[in-house]
C-alpha cells in the first residue's frame, strides 16, 4: 500500500503520462514503502563501495595502484554527492518531484502502478541462457534479445559443473521476460551468430542465488525506473554551434569540417564512467549534435551516473556542463516477433 | 511466423504487394528492376496490449524471378546467403519468407528488419559525426564482413545504401544479391570461377573496373576503404560516371599504378595512363581525419589486391584499437555451400530449390515441441 501523500487514483494527473508501453503489470515491484528507505540507500553505498574496492576494471584488467589512488577522491566524492542527492526518507515522491523542480519521464501511472502492485501473478523476470558459446560476447546476445528493457544483466564465462558460459538477464519487468521466454523457446529466431542459444527460468539448476530466483526490483530503484524513467543507457548530447543545419530531409553533401567534432574522447570518457559500474558497449548516436551513449550492465550504475554528473561540484559536472543527458532506450526494449 | 493455419492475404495494388494480413503495409520504400521494398508492421507482435510498440519490418519483394533464369538464380542465391548468416549483430536479420504465384502480385516476398536509415541518408545529410562515429560505424562493418568472409562469401556489393542503420548507431550490412560463395570446395569446374557483374561504380575496385576475372575478398576491402573516405569526406570519393572516367578518378586519387602491378595483372591501361599522376596524400583530402585513419586508407585502398588489407588485419590495425570488442568479433561456424549453383541448371530445379528453402526457412521459424 503507498503511504499518505503519494499520488493514487485521484491525485496522480501531474504526473500521468501515456505509456509508450505496456507497463501495467509490475506484481513483482516492492511496495511496502513509497519512500527511499534506508535499505535503498545501503543497497546503493554497497555498490559504489564495491566497485571502489574492485581489483579488476570494465576490462577485467587489474586497476594498478596510482590508478586507484587516482579514482579514490572520486568515489568519495560520488558517495557523499549521492546521499545528498537521494529523498530523505521522510519525503513523499511528489514533494521529492517538485523539489528537483522536473517534470518525471515517467513510463507509467501511480494508480496502474498501486493496481498490479497488489495482483498475485507470476513474478518471475530471471532468464538464464545456459549454452552460450565460446567467443560469443554479452553484446552479440543482447543484439537479439527483445522484450523489454532490462534491470541488470550478469555474464558468468565457465560457470558450474557444465563449465558453460551464462547469462542472466534480469527483465524489469515480468511481462516482458515472459515475452522473450515464448519468443525463445517457441520460435527459432533466437539466435546469436549461427546457434541456437538456449534460454530458461532462473531457478534452482542455473541460479548463482539459491534463495532468491526473481528479486523483486528494490523499491528505491522501482521508482527512479517509474517516474524518472531510468535505464541502463545514458545518452549525451551536445549542440554544436558554429554548424548551419539545412532544414531539409533532402539528401545533400553537408560540409564535412562544421560535421565533423574533434576531440570527443571516448576512452577517457569510458574511464571516468565506468567507476559507476561495468560498461557493456560506448555506441555513436545518429543525431544532429553531437551524441554517443553508454549502455550499463546494471540500471543501478546509470542512476548513479547521472546523478553525479549533474551534480554542481560533482568530479564529472564540469565536465559534463555543457552536455544534455537522459536515460536512452535500452536496446532490448524491441517487441518480440509473434508466432 | 510460421503458423499452420491458412494464411488471408492483403493486396496493395499501388505496389502490387500481396502478403499475409497479419502485416499491415505502411510507405513504399523503393522501387528497382530488382523489385519493390515497403515498410511494414507485424499486427501480430501486439498481440497482448493495444498500446504496445509493433514489430517494423522491410518487405522486399523480389519481381520477374519466374521469367528470368538469372533473377531467379540470383533470388535463391540471396536466401540462402541470408538463411546463413542469420544472427550476427551487423548483418541484417531474415524474418520470414514466402512466394506469390498469383499474378500481378507474384515473386518471393523477403521479410527483414527495417532500420531508421540507411548510411548514405546518414552520411548525406545533417548528422554530426566525430572520429569516435567514423571508428565505431568502420569497426561495425568490419564485425559484419568478417563473419561474412569467414564463410568464404564475397558480398560484392558494400556501399553506404546497403548499409542499414538504426538511431542507437547500429548498423547491418544488407542486400546480399551480389554476394556469392568463394570456396573452391563447391566449384565443379575448378577454373575462373567468377564472372564479371555489375556492382555500384563508385565502390568498385581496381580489378574489377579493368574486368579482371579473378577477384576476391580483397574487392569489399576496397568498398571499405571508399565508405570510410566517405565519412570523413561526406561525399563519394571516386564518383566515375562510366568506367573510363571511374578510372580516370581513381588514377587521380591514388596516383598512376606502378609498372610492375600492371604487368603482374596484365592490365589494360595503356589508353588511361597519360598523363602520370603523382598519388595525393590523404591528408591533403581530409585533414581533420587523424594519421591513423590516413594510414588505414593507404591500406585500403591500393592498387593491388593482394597489397590490401584483410578485413582481420584491419580489425588489428591501431585505427580500431580503443573500440575493439575481442569478444564480439566472431566468425561463421560453417562455410556457404553454393553448390547448387552448378548442381541447379534449369528454371524448374531452381523454382523447386526456391520453393524448398522458403518451405524450410518456415518450418525452421517455430520450434515443434513434439519432436
Amino acid at each position: 500500500m503507498f503511504h499518505a501523500g503519494v499520488p493514487t487514483a485521484n491525485n496522480v494527473s501531474p504526473y500521468t503520462c501515456v505509456s509508450t508501453n505496456s507497463y501495467n503489470t509490475l506484481p513483482h515491484l516492492a511496495t511496502d514503502s513509497s519512500r527511499y528507505s534506508k535499505a535503498g540507500l545501503r543497497r546503493f553505498a554497497r555498490s559504489i563501495y564495491q566497485w571502489s574496492s574492485s581489483k579488476v576494471d570494465d576490462d577485467g584488467e587489474e586497476i594498478d595502484k596510482s590508478d586507484r589512488q587516482q579514482l579514490q577522491p572520486k568515489f568519495q566524492t560520488l558517495q557523499t554527492e549521492f546521499s545528498k542527492l537521494n529523498f530523505r526518507e521522510d519525503m513523499n515522491i511528489k514533494t521529492a518531484l517538485a523539489k528537483c523542480n522536473r517534470q518525471p519521464d515517467s513510463f507509467t501511472t501511480l494508480k496502474n502502478f498501486e493496481k498490479v502492485s497488489s495482483h498475485p501473478s507470476s513474478q518471475k523476470r530471471v532468464i538464464v541462457i545456459v549454452n552460450i558459446p565460446e567467443g560469443t560476447g554479452i553484446s552479440s546476445i543482447l543484439a537479439q534479445v527483445c522484450g523489454g528493457p532490462m534491470e541488470r544483466i550478469n555474464f558468468y564465462r565457465g560457470r558450474g559443473n557444465r563449465n558453460a558460459n551464462v547469462a542472466e538477464l534480469y527483465f524489469i519487468f515480468p511481462e516482458h521476460a515472459r515475452k522473450f521466454h515464448e519468443y525463445a523457446t517457441t520460435t527459432r529466431f533466437f539466435i546469436v551468430n549461427g546457434y541456437a542459444l538456449q534460454v530458461e527460468w532462473a531457478d534452482r539448476s542455473n541460479s548463482e542465488d539459491l534463495d532468491e530466483f526473481h528479486p523483486q526490483v528494490p523499491s528505491y530503484l522501482a521508482k527512479e525506473i517509474l517516474h524518472w524513467g531510468a535505464r541502463r543507457c545514458l545518452v549525451f548530447s551536445k549542440a554544436v554551434p558554429s554548424k548551419t543545419i539545412k532544414n531539409t530531409n533532402q539528401l545533400h553533401y553537408p560540409s564535412a569540417k562544421s560535421h565533423f567534432t574533434k576531440g570527443l574522447d571516448i576512452s577517457q570518457i569510458r574511464k571516468d564512467l565506468v567507476v559507476f559500474g561495468e560498461i557493456l558497449d560506448i555506441g555513436p548516436v545518429i543525431s544532429r549534435k553531437v551524441c554517443f551513449s553508454v549502455q550499463f550492465a546494471d540500471v543501478r550504475s546509470a542512476v548513479v551516473a547521472k546523478k553525479v554528473c549533474e551534480t554542481v561540484g560533482s568530479p564529472l559536472y564540469d565536465q559534463f556542463k555543457d552536455w544534455s543527458l537522459w536515460y536512452g532506450k535500452d536496446p532490448t526494449d524491441l517487441p518480440c516477433i509473434g508466432k | 511466423m510460421y503458423n499452420k493455419t491458412k494464411k488471408t492475404y492483403a493486396t496493395y495494388k499501388d505496389a502490387k504487394f500481396s502478403v499475409d494480413q497479419r502485416y499491415k503495409i505502411k510507405q513504399l520504400l523503393g522501387k528497382g528492376t530488382y523489385g519493390t521494398v515497403c515498410s511494414a508492421v507485424d499486427t501480430r507482435s501486439s498481440s497482448n496490449s493495444s498500446n504496445e510498440e509493433e514489430v517494423k519490418i522491410a518487405i522486399k519483394k523480389v519481381s520477374n524471378i519466374f521469367e528470368k533464369e538469372v533473377l531467379l538464380n540470383r533470388a535463391v542465391r540471396e536466401l540462402k546467403l541470408m538463411r546463413h548468416f542469420k544472427g550476427h549483430r551487423n548483418v541484417v536479420n531474415l524474418i520470414d519468407l514466402d512466394i506469390v504465384y498469383i499474378e500481378p502480385y507474384e515473386g518471393l516476398y523477403c521479410y527483414q528488419e527495417l532500420a531508421d536509415y540507411d548510411l548514405a541518408r546518414v552520411i548525406y545529410s545533417s548528422i554530426q559525426f566525430s572520429e569516435f562515429h567514423i571508428q565505431s560505424f568502420i569497426y561495425q562493418i568490419l564485425c559484419g564482413l568478417k563473419y561474412i568472409h569467414s564463410a568464404d562469401v564475397i558480398h560484392r556489393d558494400l556501399k553506404p545504401g546497403n548499409i542499414l542503420v538504426t538511431i542507437q548507431g547500429c548498423l547491418k550490412i544488407c542486400d546480399f544479391g551480389l554476394a556469392r560463395g568463394i570456396n573452391p570446395k563447391y566449384f565443379k569446374n575448378k577454373s575462373s570461377p567468377i564472372t564479371n557483374y555489375v556492382a555500384t561504380r563508385w565502390y568498385r575496385a581496381p580489378e574489377l573496373v579493368l574486368s579482371q576475372k579473378n577477384y576476391g575478398k580483397s574487392v569489399d576491402l576496397w568498398a571499405i576503404g571508399c565508405i570510410l573516405s566517405e565519412l570523413y569526406g561526406r561525399r563519394p570519393l571516386l564518383m566515375g560516371k562510366d568506367k573510363f572516367h571511374q578510372l580516370h578518378e581513381i588514377i587521380k586519387v591514388l596516383g598512376t599504378p606502378r609498372k610492375d602491378i600492371i604487368t603482374k595483372y596484365k592490365w589494360n591501361l595503356s589508353t588511361t595512363v597519360k598523363p602520370q599522376y603523382e598519388r595525393v596524400k590523404w591528408n591533403a583530402i581530409y585533414p581533420f581525419a587523424s594519421s591513423e585513419a590516413h594510414n588505414l586508407l593507404d591500406s585500403l585502398l591500393c592498387w593491388d589486391p593482394n597489397e590490401r588489407f584483410t578485413v582481420q588485419q584491419c580489425l588489428e590495425h591501431i585505427y580500431l584499437s580503443k573500440l575493439r570488442d575481442l569478444e564480439n568479433e566472431p566468425v561463421c561456424n560453417q562455410l556457404f555451400d553454393f553448390s547448387f549453383e552448378t548442381s541447379c541448371t534449369s528454371m524448374s530445379d531452381l523454382k523447386m530449390l526456391l520453393h524448398e528453402e522458403v518451405e524450410a526457412f518456415r518450418s525452421e521459424a517455430i520450434v515443434n515441441k513434439e519432436k
